[in-house]
């Protein structure tokens, strides 16, 4: 067992014996011991899914390029069988076996049947849960995070059914949860003094497999300590609550005969100090702050080849008005060019996958660029993999912050500000980042970026007093990158985002849903390629934009119920560079969703 | 607020501030030149700076002297400074990547890459970048004096009339001695003369032997070469051997050991020591070449006893057309040193 996980589990052990009162954490999907004779057993639960996507494709580009089909017909036919078990009180076992049929399979081609998922948890003695198997782990941004993709800020309802599918087959959770397999141990401390409450938790997980030759097997482990405080002022309701972090993920030499490998550890300290609170009113500090440091070592030399460490500091404010609904945050970020931590820092859009339709085009079948129908439609696209150095982007979607919050090499603001809720009249948020970079790349010159994000939902039928929805949805992302220098290091890159949609429900659980999404980018910028140990290798040529994209969409949604529902919908999409541009091309697709959660 | 709950409170905030503190002030980042190559390196266009220019017009190589140059461009390139004397025809070449020449990486102490060495005598230095073939920049430099090589366990330079210490032995009467001989009637490697053997093979008696020259070592002052005690892999003999590309000569350079202790070469009673093969002689001009004493299976003791250097002219026979062509090669600056090849 690694080093840190015992120090961990020892760590544990200690708490136990030293607090006063110990108990499972809420959370567990364990019933309670009231629930426990009633939910006893096995239970089958479920998802059937049913796809049938016609799409074309027209345009100037292909006018030179006679092989490419002009239509695709694909689809898939799913039913993922959910077996969930309590051989008794304390223990759970769950799988989730996928059959599977491509459409236009017949008897046996195109078929599939899998395990999709397996685990098992439970609780031993009364304290300690644990859980073996599949599971999904998140801890803060700067740690274990499975950030959100770029190209969508509030995307319409019409564009949803698709992404829906990719996050339920990349296990994209709530929390921001990345998928591994592994096992974990959680347990919690009540305390009567001072602090109220501590949480505890500890994993280790493999997350590559060996080839037996150059890949070694690499594994993450990790776990956290967060502590509650009981307020240290009633008056001013003050409390100070905090967590100490660490992720290591290391590659295990003695499997294979690869004999160098990778240590990369990361060490964070959170809080949440509330400061003020009252009936209306809190305020509270909040960040988080830490180090990281990555090692390649070699197993017989005992030394380490190749080594970087870094730091990064994340500290804000938050003033939330709850009679108002309105919470406003500012945070001063500094994330270190070398700060490095694969968990929180790989991406879940992929740009090296070969998409699943029409990944070439043109008479020279050179790569499309990624667009935002194919992030709304390709789960090939798209991963929850762990990648060893900063994955490919593509700037007119997310310059600012392309690895999330834990962007290496960034320092400066951010702000946000949210109002309302959902069932309000209006929800709205806001957010802005002014960044710029702490090394240069290619130059001494630095890249200033600002972006800004803002998304509204109005339920208009509130407003009109109209008995079944009536929602209009808004989305914007404007971000812009520039560098001074001499002319060849100059930077200018600005993208707007807009996206629109309209929920209209005509009676009860039948929908018509418009959508619209529009991106503009227009300037240059250089890309580079990253090798190892997130080394900036080269830049291959600068990076043109002049680019436009245009998504339209409207179909019709039938809710069975909250958890069946049937889609139709027709989609749009123009894909125009510059003027007059022979690869400018189009794509029409029709598709048909039915998905039943049982 | 009671003072229990005030102290905690202050004991988290400083505790809060150290560990901020901590994280980031312990450990400042040194951040050193911008990561990944040189935007300016990689897309912009090339652009000459400063022309060439050198720091002296004339340099006295002998005296230890040095001249270095100076360019700039705007970007980073790989260019190559080329000087050629104009005697001599010895050339040096000194190449880079980097934004400009100057002493640090420009700087000429008369060494040659290619043999001849310069000697006193006007010196054309030439620029080019590779990458950019519509550039070049030129200028001449006068060389005062040749660079003095080692001569601690030089052989000879055939620069004084060797005697008796050179035989040529010409036993088949192949050599063309009007050709053959210490001769100054091309740059020498060093100083004036040199040592050249030319033959005809003869078809049909031996077609391969041609003749060849016994240099002893007494032409440096003593029967035996005088060498510090060192490992015979640490003992280089060097020579500089002159070609004019004519096909089908080969040469064989020997080391002739006192075996029966006469105190001097007696051929056909002392050892000698020849490489496995025999150099097959390509090029034009002059090159250097060397091997060291345990190259040839030489021991310590063998090496405390050389007597003589034998330097034999071969003609590749199974390739020479009918009738065989003549063949020659020239010879200079025989010597030896210790720890590495011949420096110059």
């Amino acid at each position: 067992m690694n080093i840190q996980i015992k120090i961990l589990v020892l760590l544990g052990v200690c708490a136990i014996l030293m607090a006063p009162q110990s108990y499972g954490q809420d959370g567990s999907a364990l019933p309670t011991p009231k629930e426990e004779d009633k939910d006893a057993g096995v239970r089958f639960n479920g998802l059937g899914r049913t796809i049938l996507r016609n799409t074309e494709i027209d345009g100037p580009v292909l006018e030179a390029d006679p092989e490419t089909i002009r239509r695709q017909v694909d689809g898939e036919f799913l039913l993922d069988l959910q077996i969930n078990a309590q051989p008794n009180d304390k223990t759970e076992v769950q799988s989730i076996l996928r059959l599977r049929n491509e459409f236009g399979g017949f008897f046996g081609a195109g078929m599939s049947v899998e395990v999709r998922e397996l685990w098992a948890r439970g609780i031993i003695g009364n304290a300690i849960k644990y859980h073996v198997g599949d599971m999904d782990i998140a801890m803060t941004p700067y740690t274990f995070y499975n950030f959100e993709e770029e190209g969508f800020v509030n995307n319409p309802a019409a564009l949803e059914a698709q992404r829906e599918v990719i996050y339920y087959e990349q296990f994209y959770g709530n929390g921001n949860t990345r998928r591994v397999q592994g096992t974990k141990l959680d347990f919690g401390l009540n305390f009567t003094h001072v602090l109220r409450d501590a949480d505890f938790s500890a994993f280790i997980a493999r997350v590559r497999g060996t080839d037996f030759f150059t890949i070694p097997s690499r594994y993450t482990s990790g776990g956290h300590m967060k502590f509650r405080t009981r307020n240290i002022s009633d008056s001013l309701g003050m409390r100070a609550d905090f967590g100490f972090n660490f992720v290591h993920t290391f590659d295990d030499l003695r499997s294979g005969e690869a004999n160098t490998g990778i240590r990369n550890s990361i060490a964070t300290f959170n809080w949440d100090f509330r400061l003020y609170q009252d009936r209306n009113t809190t305020v509270s500090l909040l960040g988080e702050t830490g180090r990281s440091s990555l090692t390649e070592t070699h197993d017989t030399l005992r030394t380490a080849l190749f080594s970087i460490d870094d730091y990064f500091m994340d500290a804000g404010f938050k003033v939330a008005f709850r009679e108002q609904k309105i919470t406003v945050q500012g945070s001063y970020v500094d994330i270190g060019p070398d700060f490095f931590s694969i968990a929180a820092q790989s991406r879940r859009i992929d740009l090296q996958n070969e998409r699943s339709f029409y990944d070439r085009l043109g008479p020279d079948q050179q790569r499309r660029r990624m667009s935002i129908f194919d992030l709304n439609r390709d789960n090939l696209m798209y991963t929850f993999e762990l990648s060893d150095r900063l994955m490919p982007y593509d700037p007119r979607f997310s310059n600012t912050m392309p690895y999330g919050l834990a962007t290496p090499n960034r320092r400066g603001a951010r702000f946000g500000a949210e109002y309302g809720g959902s069932e309000d009249l209006v929800e709205a948020r806001l957010d802005a980042a002014f960044m710029s970079e702490i090394l240069g790349q290619g130059t001494e010159e630095l890249k200033n970026f600002t972006l800004l994000r803002a998304a509204a939902n109005l339920n208009a039928h509130q407003l009109l007093d109209f008995e079944n929805k009536l929602r209009f949805t808004f989305g914007y992302q404007f971000e812009n990158t520039q560098r001074g220098g001499v002319p060849v290091e100059q930077i200018d890159l600005m993208s707007n985002m807009v996206e629109l949609g309209v929920e209209i429900e005509l009676f009860k659980g039948f929908e018509v849903l418009v959508g619209g999404k529009y991106l503009q980018a227009e300037g240059n910028e250089y890309v580079p390629q990253i090798d190892r140990f997130n080394v900036v290798r080269n830049f291959p040529e600068g990076y043109e934009a002049d680019d436009r994209e245009q998504l339209l969409a409207v179909g019709l949604k039938y809710n069975f119920n909250p958890r069946a529902y049937l889609t139709m919908q027709y989609h749009n999409f123009q894909s125009r560079r510059g003027e007059n541009n022979p690869i400018d091309y189009n794509l029409d697709q029709i598709f048909v969703i039915y998905n039943m959660l049982f | 607020m009671d003072q229990k709950k005030y102290f905690t409170a202050s004991y988290l905030a400083l505790f809060l501030v150290a560990t901020i503190f901590l994280t980031t002030s312990s450990c400042d980042r040194d951040l050193e030149d911008p990561a990944g190559p040189s935007l300016i390196d990689r897309f912009a266009d090339f652009e000459s700076v400063d022309t060439l220019t050198a720091s002296q017009n004339t340099v006295d190589f002998a005296a230890g002297g040095t001249v270095f140059f100076r360019a700039a461009f705007n970007k980073s390139v790989d260019w190559i400074l080329r000087i050629e004397g104009m005697q001599s025809g010895a050339v040096k070449v000194i190449e880079g990547f980097d934004l400009r020449l100057d002493e640090s990486n420009a700087t000429w102490n008369g060494t040659a890459t290619t043999p001849p060495l310069f000697r006193d005598e006007e010196c054309m230095v030439t620029l080019s970048i590779p990458e950019e073939p519509s550039y070049g920049d030129t200028l001449m430099i006068t060389s005062l004096s040749q660079r003095p090589l080692p001569t601690n366990f030089l052989v000879t330079d055939f620069e004084s009339d060797p005697g008796a210490n050179i035989i040529l032995g010409n036993f088949e009467f192949k050599l063309v001695l009007a050709e053959t001989g210490r001769r100054s009637d091309f740059p020498a490697v060093v100083g004036d003369f040199y040592y050249i053997l030319t033959g005809n093979p003869n078809p049909d008696f031996n077609p391969f032997f041609l003749g060849l020259v016994d240099i002893k070592s007494s032409i440096a002052g003593n029967p035996y070469m005088q060498l510090p005690q060192a490992s015979p892999s640490q003992i280089y003999f060097n020579w500089f051997m002159w070609h004019d590309a004519s096909p089908h000569a080969m040469a064989s350079v020997q080391i002739a050991v006192d075996s029966n202790d006469s105190g001097d070469f007696e051929d056909g009673q002392d050892a000698i020591f020849s490489s496995e093969n025999n150099l097959m002689l390509m090029h034009t001009g002059w090159r250097h070449y060397s091997f060291t004493m345990a190259d040839l299976g030489m021991t310590s003791d063998d090496v405390e006893k050389i007597v003589a250097i034998r330097i034999v002219l071969l003609s590749d026979h199974d390739n020479q057309p009918t009738p065989p062509l003549q063949v020659r090669f020239a010879v200079d600056y025989l010597t030896f040193t210790i720890g590495q090849p011949l420096s110059f």
